[in-house]
């Protein structure tokens, strides 16, 4: 019993660390299923993580904090949309800059928002919600159904999305994008207009796991905070063989990485941090390697369509 | 289909000179914008470009500044160059860097009794081979597993910064193991000043004789045009028989070598020996020197000196008009929108002129 | 009347202590460490205008990483505000560049040059040989001994600077705060400032409660907050019961874990009371802003010491905060047993700290 009990703890922990990543590994499913391969979704989240603790600051509640951080998503997806949809500019490069831009502005704007102070500003953050009966279930109920709501959003979000995207016209419509833009345009979708919304409210899923960071499990916002988390959400699409409950496995289990090293850190056994550090990005690679010749991605993924 | 490829570069080489131009418009603009940004959050933009002017070209101590970043910006400007001609995107020069810094400062460190003459030039190859063998694994794992090097190259930037600093606190620490360092290199594999009263070192030369064994590997030998042609067209380049895997491993190879050389020559030129976070950001900074120099030798030489002028006059203007030096690195990502932005406008002025010529021939005929 | 049995028992402890010591055989090499390990060479006696010195901090991270970069910013602001001079600092320094910013502030006669962090000394000694005008104050701060005293370069206008031991006032409290018997501190990176409170952490714990175990690792991250706080629910979960974390802004999460779970913090580098006020019982400070007060007027006044500069507990090396009313919700055996350790700490009657 005891030991169910463990293992249901590092299954809460698990599925709380993946929340984050998995929001942004669907953000990036609906632009890559567009054909657009973004890398900046790092950025992305950092910005998002700064809007949101603003929002949450200045409007009290921390759902309007969602909200802007959402919006601040949104222009960054807009941003990238204009440059490499419009003006067909190399994909990887922009997401490169938009990683940058989110850094370093983030970093600026909390300077100018919230001042150098000893003490970081605190705002009102997301709380446990935890569903009756339910949560009592034993091992697995604390883990699955006493979560924060922007999880149990999250995890929604997978049905949601596999429903929209494989059986739905608007998401078959999408899809067709992707795999052969000359063709779709031909039937007459507007290819254009579906890769600026999939980069848009992409860009808003993904930004809602930047506002899990900093208003999720923490009320604050702190420089670099997404340490590496939008780069994992990139190798958990592939690795999730661009299906919705794919990446939540993935995120999953790239986050049971990090449990791993609590675990080990925990027990004492020795082992120099430097290579605990290295576990989640170790076991992303050993996926990609396992994972990556059978994952089918969209056709048309990262090249840029020119219409005519 | 051999013929369709040489015309298409040939095309591509003559708009180069006229998108270098087109970019350098860009990135004035997006400083113009950035200048705005400094004003918006409160301080002086024209007190700050002066500074920045001042710092990376002011006085002789300033331009060795400008000389001394513009080095490793060559190396991960050329390194992205190559991986990106090849039709691959290496995101890993920054681990690749630090690999190449590591080997560089073992054997600078560690092999003794060679006279300058032979450990100098071993160091740099051991430095060349760190990053190599780095930027191999990302090949290999994408040519055996068919793993995305975009996201093998970012995973092992981490992992290789981690290595470097498990090193550096324990098996290579300096004894008696109290700072987080290694023992200098020793003066036999020191890079030589190259201007006296500055910070300017040899490893600018060493870059400029890389900059045209770049040139002279991509256009003048088959296996260049090989690594071109599969550029442009993967599938194509399969087709007309060229071993397209062979090309990625090498590639791979010899970008991780170039961007290893940025930090190996960091190291025996400017810190002499290895500390964690030796680099400030030089190997994401060669995307945008390679953007900014459309993949070309000369044009990765003028996008150098751009971003060389940055850091060195960034830190200027943090220090005359206390400008945070965050806004650099927004400065910087302007300028890679603007950059890509008017190349692409570029790209559809040229078309239309083109279909305006195309229009005009078939009336006259 | 119990108070004044704990005071009668302490005063009796340090009576007893003070007899102990006094009869213990004198002919034992002394263990004591020497201070300055290197003769402290006094600048010339030459005075000078304090309002008039020019001061420049140069940091490796931003000012409001609640941390190492923050406590320097408010040293600088300290001397602002006390002395009328200006508050300058540059953020952000990577270690191939401190040497041009060394050189710039050098370069234009600048009295005091604080390089913030042990990563930039080699920049700092060589820059310090070029320029013998300015004074340079590297930001030190480990223990010294035999090992570490061949560590510092002999340059008259350089100075290692920092406070020492704050690990083992850090573990005293924790030693006596814990009720299981288990206690966690975990550093941000194996570099030298955090490694020197790391390694006084068990030293701190053993003086006030010999039972308790001690674990001391690092994070591997001085900004992700998040991963921070799930390494620290790990800890709690396993019965650990006080906390405490030295990694800039992810230590934070630390003390967030500690809040959610009802165990007892410690904060650290700041007043951190704010993040986590039913979790963050105290919080121990480097007191930079009062060292580098010391050393600024040290400047004006002429008795410069270059070397191994380190202020021990008993030089006020460290400061810890206010109890925001943490003396009446704790038991109070154990407010006065705190109380009582700092006190003896900073007098150095528990060894020389």
């Amino acid at each position: 019993m005891d030991l169910l009990q463990t293992i249901g703890g590092y299954l809460f922990t698990d599925i709380r660390m993946a929340a984050p990543v998995l929001l942004a590994g669907l953000g990036l499913l609906l632009m890559n299923w567009s054909g657009l391969l973004n890398i900046g979704a790092e950025g992305t989240m950092l910005i998002a993580a700064l809007a949101a603790v603003a929002g949450s600051h200045y409007f009290g509640s921390v759902w309007m904090g969602l909200l802007l951080a959402m919006l601040a998503g949104a222009v960054f997806g807009l941003l990238f949309a204009v440059l490499t949809v419009t003006l067909r500019a190399n994909q990887t490069v922009v997401g490169a800059a938009i990683n940058i831009l989110g850094l370093s502005l983030s970093t600026t704007l909390n300077r100018v928002l919230f001042g150098v102070e000893t003490t970081v500003t605190k705002v009102d953050s997301f709380k446990v919600l935890e569903i009756p009966l339910l949560s009592k279930i034993p091992v697995i109920g604390q883990a699955f159904f006493a979560q924060m709501p922007i999880v149990y959003i999250a995890f929604l979000l997978v049905p949601v999305m596999h429903y929209f995207l494989f059986k739905t016209k608007p998401g078959l419509n999408l899809r067709s994008v992707g795999e052969n833009p000359r063709v779709a345009d031909t039937l007459g979708i507007n290819v254009y207009r579906t890769q600026y919304l999939a980069t848009i409210i992409g860009s808003m899923i993904i930004a809602a796991g930047g506002a899990f960071l900093s208003t999720g499990l923490l009320n604050f916002f702190t420089e670099d905070m997404v340490a590496g988390r939008g780069y994992i959400a990139l190798a958990a699409v592939i690795f999730g063989k661009y299906k919705p409950a794919g990446i939540m496995i993935a995120a999953m289990i790239f986050m049971a990485g990090n449990v791993v090293s609590n675990v080990l850190q925990v027990a004492g056994v020795g082992i120099p941090y430097t290579f605990l550090t290295m576990i989640p990005y170790i076991l992303t690679i050993v996926a990609l390697t396992i994972f990556a010749s059978r994952a089918v991605a969209p056709a048309s993924l990262g090249k840029p369509y020119k219409r005519g | 289909m051999k013929a369709l490829f040489t015309t298409k570069m040939k095309t591509q080489g003559k708009a180069g000179a006229k998108q270098v131009l087109v970019s350098f418009g860009a990135t004035v603009f997006a400083l113009a914008l950035g200048m705005l940004l400094i004003y918006a959050i409160g301080f002086d933009p024209f007190s700050a470009v002066v500074a920045m002017v001042d710092g990376a070209f002011g006085s002789k101590n300033a331009f060795g500044e400008t000389l001394v970043k513009m080095t490793p910006l060559i190396f991960t400007g050329m390194s992205y160059a190559l991986a990106s001609r090849c039709g691959l995107t290496n995101l890993g020069m920054e681990g690749q860097l630090y690999m190449g810094a590591l080997a560089g400062t073992a054997t600078g460190v560690y092999v003794s009794g060679l006279p300058a003459a032979l450990h100098l030039p071993l160091t740099i190859l051991a430095g060349f081979l760190g990053g190599a063998l780095w930027g191999l694994i990302a090949g290999a794992l994408k040519v055996r597993f068919g793993a995305s090097e975009i996201i093998t190259t970012v995973m092992l930037n981490t992992i290789a910064i981690s290595f470097i600093d498990y090193m550096v606190n324990g098996p290579m620490i300096e004894p008696p193991g109290i700072n987080c360092q290694t023992q200098p290199v020793q003066s036999t594999a020191q890079l030589p000043n190259l201007i006296s009263g500055t910070r300017a070192h040899w490893g600018f030369v060493i870059a400029i004789v890389f900059v045209v064994l770049f040139w002279l590997f991509l256009w003048r030998s088959k296996r260049g045009y090989e690594v071109r042609v599969a550029g442009l067209n993967l599938s194509a380049a399969r087709y007309s028989g060229i071993h397209t895997d062979k090309n990625i491993l090498l590639v791979m190879f010899l970008a991780g070598g170039l961007a290893g050389l940025a930090g190996c020559n960091e190291i025996l030129g400017i810190q002499i020996r290895m500390i964690p976070e030796i680099s400030p950001g030089y190997g994401f900074d060669g995307i945008a020197v390679s953007l900014i120099g459309n993949n070309t030798p000369f044009g990765i030489v003028i996008g150098a000196l751009l971003f060389g002028a940055f850091r060195a006059g960034g830190n200027r203007m943090q220090i005359r008009a206390k400008v945070p030096n965050a806004i650099v690195s927004v400065v910087q990502a302007l300028v890679i929108f603007a950059v890509v932005a008017s190349q692409m406008l570029l790209d559809k002025w040229n078309e239309h002129q083109m279909k305006k010529m195309n229009r005009q021939e078939s009336e006259v005929a | 009347m119990k108070k004044c049995l704990a005071v009668l028992l302490a005063v009796l402890l340090v009576f007893g202590a003070v007899a102990i010591a006094g009869c213990a055989p004198k002919d034992q090499p002394d263990a004591s460490k020497p201070k300055e390990t290197k003769a402290g060479e006094v600048d010339g006696g030459e005075k000078k205008d304090p309002s008039k010195m020019k001061v420049v901090a140069l940091l490796s991270g931003v000012i409001t990483d609640n941390g190492w970069n923050q406590i320097c910013y408010e040293s600088v602001k300290n001397l602002a505000d006390k002395y009328g001079i200006a508050a300058e600092y540059n953020e952000n320094i990577a270690v191939s560049d401190m040497a041009e910013y060394i050189r710039t502030y050098a370069e234009e006669k600048y009295d005091m040059i604080i390089v913030h962090g042990s990563q930039f000394k080699a920049s700092a000694e060589e820059m310090a040989r070029k320029y013998p005008d300015s004074h340079f104050c590297l930001s030190y701060g480990f223990r010294v001994d035999e090992s570490t005293a061949d560590q510092v370069e002999d340059i008259p206008n350089l100075a290692y600077v920092g406070p020492v031991n704050m690990g083992v006032l850090i573990g005293a409290i924790m030693g006596i705060l814990t009720d299981n018997n288990k206690v966690v501190f975990l550093g941000g990176q194996d570099i030298p400032a955090i490694t020197d409170i790391v390694s006084g952490i068990k030293e701190g714990v053993s003086l006030t409660n010999k039972d308790a175990a001690v674990m001391t690792d690092y994070l591997g991250t001085l900004t992700d907050a998040d991963l921070a706080k799930e390494r620290a629910l790990a800890f709690i979960d396993d019965g650990y019961d006080v906390i405490s974390a030295s990694a800039n802004t992810a230590q934070l999460g630390c003390l967030h874990a500690a809040e959610e779970r009802g165990v007892y913090a410690l904060g650290f580098n700041g007043d951190q009371y704010g993040v986590a006020p039913n979790a963050v019982v105290l919080s121990v400070m480097r007191n930079y802003p009062a060292i580098y007060e010391d050393v600024f007027l040290s400047i004006a006044e002429g008795t410069w010491k270059s070397g191994m500069v380190v202020y021990t507990l008993k030089d006020n090396g460290t400061s810890v905060s206010d109890w925001h009313g943490w003396d009446k919700k704790l038991p109070k055996e154990k407010v006065d047993a705190i109380n009582d350790v700092i006190q003896k700490l900073y007098k150095g009657e528990l060894g020389d700290y």
